[in-house]
């Protein structure tokens, strides 16, 4: 056990925290009003290396440690969630699963521009009725003489509006239940695809989220994205990173939550004396610290067994990803008390990190599946 | 950073965690029923090494860090399912042991610290008063000096290990002026001239070990049993102790908290209501996950705590708070609803879980009630004092 970082990565990782305060927390109210995130965003990402910091240089990344990797993710979200949101479906659940079973092809022409932050990509699993039931998807991808047509509507998928590409799961044999799932990669500019929509979202507003619908779209066998039939499992794995991922996201908003809570209840003044020296105010700061610590260190663990040592989570995931964003629900809650009134307005930052954390227990698995998840291994 | 815990860590929890079982669990119903000290276990704890875990081999300890007497705390109570012998433990072996080891002269470690991990000599630690328990600096037992000894007035309460130790680390007001640093910390042996040990405390839990009032009436020890620098016995010793009780004597709620969590599923995989195990209701699963998330939370609060200690100097107040509130609070609501589980028969003594719910309840009082952990933590992040 040696819970010590190295004095360089917290270098880099304060670094990367100066620019997200400096360039992204900035542009957080507008990408909130405006419902998208400017592209400016996406560019000083870029820039920053944000896209790249996640994979190996073998695979044209930086080889960042995990451990720097962690606080940036939780320094973008705490600077702008939605940001992190829709940048994370980018590089995370569409880059991830082309890393790691794309063919050199596919990486060409996707992986690469995901990196450079030329090209933006989504994550379709989610159907009008199948989400946590993943299972039960029906978009279907038929095979024909050269290669599937795909059919199917997919739901509530982040970037759907903006993006160039989507990992999109489909049936390519029924009768083998979740064996006959493959997983695709389709460009979105092809024939036969159209776009809901973007929802109106409680939260995360600036992060676009829509719908795809797709009529008699022309795959090839060169779009398959791994293994025929393997779509179930690669999702899965998938989703396993994005486990952690949702956990830096619940930290980083919960700690501008706190942030915003200690300096509000210091400078406000009640009876006399800043509020912060109620008691009642007093320990809901308290309570804040202790459901943040316990959150970060479970994430820094699954993370470090994850990327550092190669692990499967099984339920530690889950145990991590229920608890930190359920956390961010608590802990977001309590800063809007703290503020009062003003809490309840856009004029503080903690109206909408409030807003923005409730996605927390449903995205990436309901916090219901997570401790189905956790139940099963010590009881089935 | 890493949360590495290596196989030769793996296999003190279990060798701890066996020990507990095999050794200890058989007679706790019975002692928890009759409040009886058996001290033929301890000594049993002793020669396993578990007593003398953190000490240097020098002085007879087994010379384990921080955090392997965290994992073979946990691991023993886990076993065991003694929050009374474990909590005894702690009282001799952390509150008065770890004071002695940190702050005693070559002579006073010689002394104490050989029998103490023997299993010879019981430990036990004066701090609170019966009108001074969080705002531990307004203590009335005073300390003067006569000649070459140190006279000793006043009455200290809910002592732990009180009936039975051989000896008691006492804070007593050496300078009332000087408030929080007019304290010094004394060793006094229990057959002192004027030490009486007074009535003993009925309690809700922890029954397994005992607790008395102990009284000083011009109770008269030597020079040299004062504990550290004279005056310093509030913000030295007290200081000092808080990063080991708020970590190691914390880590074995953390046991009770598994065995709880394992018990309540293996229960639930039985219990056969509606035509199936209770088992497959949701709201009985998602209880158990539930139990199983704040022990992970806690562990890796109490272990870092641990590690702080391992690589040299206090740790950080906030961090020794966080771990103290989430895991004494976890473990109280663990219990709790592990006798949800179990329903009627969680209700009786023979199930364990109602006695691990009596146990845990002290975990948000004792050491610095909850409130008190909260205060430390807001004072702290908001650079503010009360």
């Amino acid at each position: 056990m040696d819970l010590s970082i190295a004095d360089e990565d917290l270098a880099a990782a304060d670094v990367f925290d100066r620019f997200c305060q400096q360039k992204i927390a900035p542009r957080a109210k507008r990408a909130d009003i405006d419902g998208c995130i400017p592209v400016e965003s996406w560019r000083d990402l870029a820039q920053m290396g944000f896209f790249k910091m996640h994979y190996p240089t073998s695979a044209g990344g930086l080889d960042v440690p995990w451990v720097v990797k962690s606080m940036a993710q939780e320094s973008l979200a705490k600077a702008c969630a939605a940001t992190f949101l829709s940048t994370g479906a980018s590089i995370g659940l569409c880059g991830a699963p082309l890393h790691h079973f794309g063919s050199e092809a596919q990486k060409h022409r996707w992986f690469t521009p995901l990196l450079e932050g030329t090209a933006i990509g989504c994550f379709a699993l989610t159907e009008p009725d199948a989400g946590t039931d993943a299972a039960s998807i029906r978009t279907s991808a038929k095979t024909t003489s050269t290669g599937f047509v795909l059919n199917g509507e997919k739901a509530l998928i982040t970037n759907a509006p903006v993006a160039d590409v989507a990992i999109v799961l489909a049936v390519t044999d029924k009768a083998a239940g979740v064996g006959g799932v493959t997983m695709f990669a389709v460009d979105l500019q092809k024939a036969g695809v159209t776009r809901t929509a973007a929802y109106e979202k409680m939260g995360l507003r600036g992060s676009e989220t829509g719908g795809l619908v797709f009529e008699d779209v022309e795959l090839s066998t060169d779009d398959v994205v791994g293994e025929i039939g393997q779509g179930f499992i690669q999702a899965m794995q998938t989703l396993e990173l994005g486990r952690i991922g949702m956990c830096h996201f619940a930290i980083g908003v919960a700690d501008a939550a706190y942030d915003a809570a200690r300096a509000y209840a210091m400078q406000r003044k009640a009876f006399g004396k800043p509020i912060a020296r109620l008691q009642a105010v007093h320990f809901k700061i308290a309570d804040m610290k202790v459901d943040i610590d316990g959150a970060r260190l479970m994430a820094r663990q699954i993370a470090w067994r994850k990327e550092s040592e190669g692990e499967d989570l099984g339920p530690l995931a889950s145990i991590a990803k229920v608890h930190a964003t359920e956390m961010a629900v608590r802990v977001t809650d309590l800063a809007v008390q703290v503020f009062g009134g003003w809490g309840y307005t856009n004029d503080h930052v903690v109206e909408r990190l409030y807003r923005d954390a409730r996605l927390g227990p449903i995205g990436e698995g309901t916090s219901e599946i997570q401790r189905e998840l956790i139940a099963r291994a010590l009881l089935d | 950073m890493d949360f590495r815990i290596t196989r030769e860590q793996h296999d003190l929890y279990d060798a701890a965690r066996e020990l507990g079982q095999r050794v200890v669990l058989p007679s706790v119903l019975d002692r928890d029923k009759h409040e009886r000290w058996d001290h033929s276990l301890w000594i049993k704890m002793a020669e396993a090494g578990l007593i003398g875990a953190p000490f240097p081999e020098e002085y007879g300890g087994t010379g384990l860090s921080a955090f392997e007497t965290c994992l073979v705390k946990e691991g023993f109570s886990y076993g065991a399912l003694d929050g009374g012998l474990v909590l005894a433990w702690g009282a001799s072996s952390i509150l008065c042991g770890i004071p002695i080891w940190k702050f005693g002269t070559d002579a006073q470690k010689q002394k104490y610290l050989p029998k103490m991990c023997s299993g010879e000599w019981v430990g036990a630690f004066c701090l609170s008063e019966p009108n001074s328990g969080s705002d531990a600096a307004s203590m009335k037992t005073r300390a003067v000096k006569k000649g070459d000894r140190w006279i000793l007035n006043g009455t200290k309460m809910w002592i732990t290990n009180g009936p039975i130790a051989n000896h008691f680390i006492v804070t007593a007001v050496t300078e009332p002026e000087a408030k929080a640093f007019g304290i010094s910390t004394f060793i006094v042996d229990a057959s002192s001239p004027g030490f009486k040990v007074g009535q003993r405390i009925e309690k809700m839990g922890m029954k397994t070990s005992l607790t008395a009032e102990i009284i000083f009436d011009e109770c008269e020890i030597p020079e040299d049993a004062l504990l550290g620098d004279l005056n310093a016995g509030f913000v030295g010793t007290a200081r000092t102790i808080l990063g080991w009780e708020r970590s190691t004597m914390l880590a074995p709620a953390l046991g009770g908290q598994r065995s709880n969590y394992e018990r309540a599923a293996s229960y639930a995989k039985e219990r056969v209501q509606f035509g199936r195990p209770i088992a497959k209701f949701q709201a009985v699963r998602h209880m158990i996950a539930d139990m199983k998330i704040r022990y992970e939370i806690g562990r890796n609060l109490i272990h870092r705590v641990a590690w702080q200690l391992d690589s040299g100097g206090d740790p950080p107040l906030v961090d020794a708070a966080i771990a103290k509130l989430q895991v004494s609070e976890a473990s109280q609501k663990t219990a709790r609803d592990a006798i949800q589980v179990l329903g009627g028969v969680g209700y009786t003594p023979e199930y364990h879980v109602e006695r691990s719910w009596r146990d845990a309840m002290l975990g948000s009082i004792g050491a610095g009630t909850s409130e008190i952990q909260r205060s430390i933590i807001a004072r702290n992040v908001l650079e503010i004092g009360f």
